[in-house]
């Protein structure tokens, strides 16, 4: 059994800190190290009836993807991530309730197409990964997927969704899904991710019964949140699910559940940041409720 | 004779290997509730491949003893799909245990405990556990949701006792609806928590209460009041939260946390109870003392 974090650390510190999220790093380290992630929003990114303008999120995909890498073009952003002869995976998620966007599948596809790679070498899939052969063959991969709380890690973001990967997905559920990371290690995903992207067009940050769902509790943030780094991509993810549930619920009920996978990819998986000190967060376009 | 009781055991089989309980319940269920009408095949599924229909939450019920689940779609006017799932938990105080793990909302009279809010119903009745929820616009389905969960409870007609260990609960202040009863350290965690680790080495066979009391001033006390198979492993329970959780206290088995609050164990028999979050030494003490042991044994 590793180090056992109780209530009492939470009450003697911020709740980072009982999580292990603060490194002893000097800050060297901390300015050499950060993990850049962009979070987009746009006030038009969909209407009260969730119905999306796809217009807007490739426009909101498009400056986070420039603004990543340094880059005035958006096609030339895809580029510096994929090349025409790259078999790209565009690992999405179906999930009844709250799926990826189709639009935003879609915006992903369009410049992936732009950048040189063929139509036919592009492949879009959740829980059929497995059998695909666009996946099967792959050479690049997209993820992306909603935020939203999930009953067992916490909150399912970009780490959660490569389950789909695996062979058996209990496997991964012990200590509250603590190991997600080592999904990034599974042949067919290793060293493949290009870029996450967590939809944070409309999050849910409760859920409610079997099926871990409730529309009172899902909202229009109309953001995007990008990067190359999964973990600090779901670092950012948790922060705004933590602060829309202390603005909901109250301070006490901030934590959904007990984020783990987050704050272990990190320690002792080594696979990014989860330390918001060692994230160098973008905020771009709207504001208004931002939360982080 | 013969060839009925060799009949009466085969149907048991076909029972218990294809669906049990909620099977024999499917055809006592409607499959029209006002402009709501039946789409797919009824599906049955089982504790090895309830992951298949739950998504994330199958944990939560695989950590009490559910046994089967029924799952019927409707659909209504504009594709506004209601879901209706029946699950077997084997017995009534499994029931109870999963409609208290997520319990919030306001109580609806249907079953033996119900609550309706954002277009779910949850309900429970003898072995069964309850949950309807609307895939679309809430507002137009709710009068079909409390429709078909009236249904659903006159179909399964038969009532069954909650826990027993809930007889021990202290009830002066006691918060009725915020009951939760449990076998797992991670439902613990979700409404009270304790620690990263199960510390309290909860499992499938200790049952488990964390009550909620009202104090005078607004704040909350926690009970939470676990039975172990054995004294044996309620004293191991005991030693390892004191060593973990409070080790200043290992002598006495109360101390006072960060925020000033106190926490106090106490073993009994084959129990152990500890209050969280009491305004004082005295407050924990004098809730101890009120635990009806005795219903415990």
């Amino acid at each position: 059994m590793g180090e056992v974090i109780t209530r009492r650390d939470f009450l003697l510190g911020s709740t980072f800190a009982a999580l292990g999220l603060a490194i002893n790093l000097n800050a060297e380290e901390i300015q050499t190290k950060k993990s850049k992630v962009i979070l987009i929003r746009h006030s038009r990114a969909l209407d009260e009836s969730y119905k999306f303008d796809e217009e807007v999120i490739q426009r909101m995909l498009d400056e986070a993807v420039m603004t990543l890498f340094n880059l005035k073009n958006p096609v030339k952003a895809f580029q510096n991530m994929v090349t025409p002869d790259d078999v790209v995976g565009i690992k999405s998620n179906v999930w009844t309730y709250l799926p990826t966007p189709p639009e935003l599948e879609r915006a992903i596809k369009k410049r992936l197409i732009e950048a040189g790679v063929r139509e036919d070498n592009i492949g879009i899939d959740d829980r059929g990964v497995r059998e695909n052969p666009i996946f099967q063959k792959s050479t690049a991969l997209i993820n992306v997927r909603p935020l939203r709380t999930h009953y067992l890690a916490g909150i399912s973001g970009c780490m959660k969704n490569y389950i789909t990967f695996a062979e058996n997905l209990p496997d991964y559920h012990p200590n509250n899904c603590a190991d997600l990371a080592l999904l990034f290690k599974l042949p067919a995903v290793k060293g493949k991710t290009r870029l996450n992207i967590l939809s944070a067009l409309t999050p849910q940050f409760h859920g409610r019964g079997p099926h871990h769902f409730n529309r009172r509790y899902v909202w229009n943030y109309k953001g995007l949140i990008v990067g190359t780094d999964p973990v600090a991509v779901d670092a950012v993810g948790l922060q705004i699910i933590m602060a829309k549930r202390a603005e909901y619920f109250g301070k006490a009920q901030e934590l959904p559940r007990v984020p783990r996978h987050i704050e272990t990819a990190d320690v002792k998986h080594g696979l990014g940041t989860s330390d918001m000190a060692k994230i160098d967060l973008i905020r771009l376009g709207w504001q208004e409720g931002i939360l982080i | 004779m013969k060839r009925n009781v060799i009949l009466l055991i085969f149907c048991l089989m076909i029972n218990y290997c294809g669906g049990g309980k909620v099977k024999n319940l499917q055809h006592s269920i409607p499959e029209q509730i006002g402009a709501w009408k039946v789409i797919d095949q009824d599906k049955i599924y089982n504790r090895k491949n309830i992951f298949d229909h739950i998504n994330g939450g199958a944990e939560l019920y695989l950590a009490y003893d559910f046994q089967h689940v029924l799952v019927r779609r409707f659909t209504g006017p504009d594709r506004n799909d209601i879901m209706l799932d029946v699950y077997d938990m084997g017995s009534s105080a499994e029931a109870f245990g999963i409609f208290s793990s997520e319990r919030e909302d306001e109580e609806v009279g249907i079953g033996q405990g119900s609550e309706y809010g954002g277009g779910l119903l949850r309900f429970w009745q003898d072995r069964f556990f309850v949950s309807i929820l609307s895939l679309g616009d809430e507002q137009t389905s709710k009068a079909a949701i409390l429709e078909l969960g009236k249904t659903v409870a006159e179909a399964i007609s038969s009532t069954g006792p909650e826990p027993v260990l809930l007889q021990s609960l202290p009830e002066k202040g006691l918060i009725k609806e915020r009951i939760r009863y449990m076998h797992s350290h991670i439902i613990l965690n979700n409404h009270y928590y304790v620690a990263s680790e199960n510390i309290l080495n909860l499992n499938r066979k200790t049952d488990c209460i964390l009550a909620e009391y009202r104090e005078d001033d607004g704040d909350s006390i926690y009970l939470l009041f676990t039975r172990y198979e054995n004294g044996a492993q309620a004293k191991k329970a005991y030693d390892r939260f004191l060593n973990i959780y409070m080790p200043e206290a290992v002598e006495t088995g109360y101390a006072q946390m960060e925020n000033r609050k106190w926490t106090m164990a106490k073993l009994d028999n084959n129990t152990l109870a500890i209050v969280f979050e009491a305004p004082d030494a005295a407050g924990a003490s004098e809730l101890l003392s009120a635990i009806k042991f005795s219903f415990a044994l």
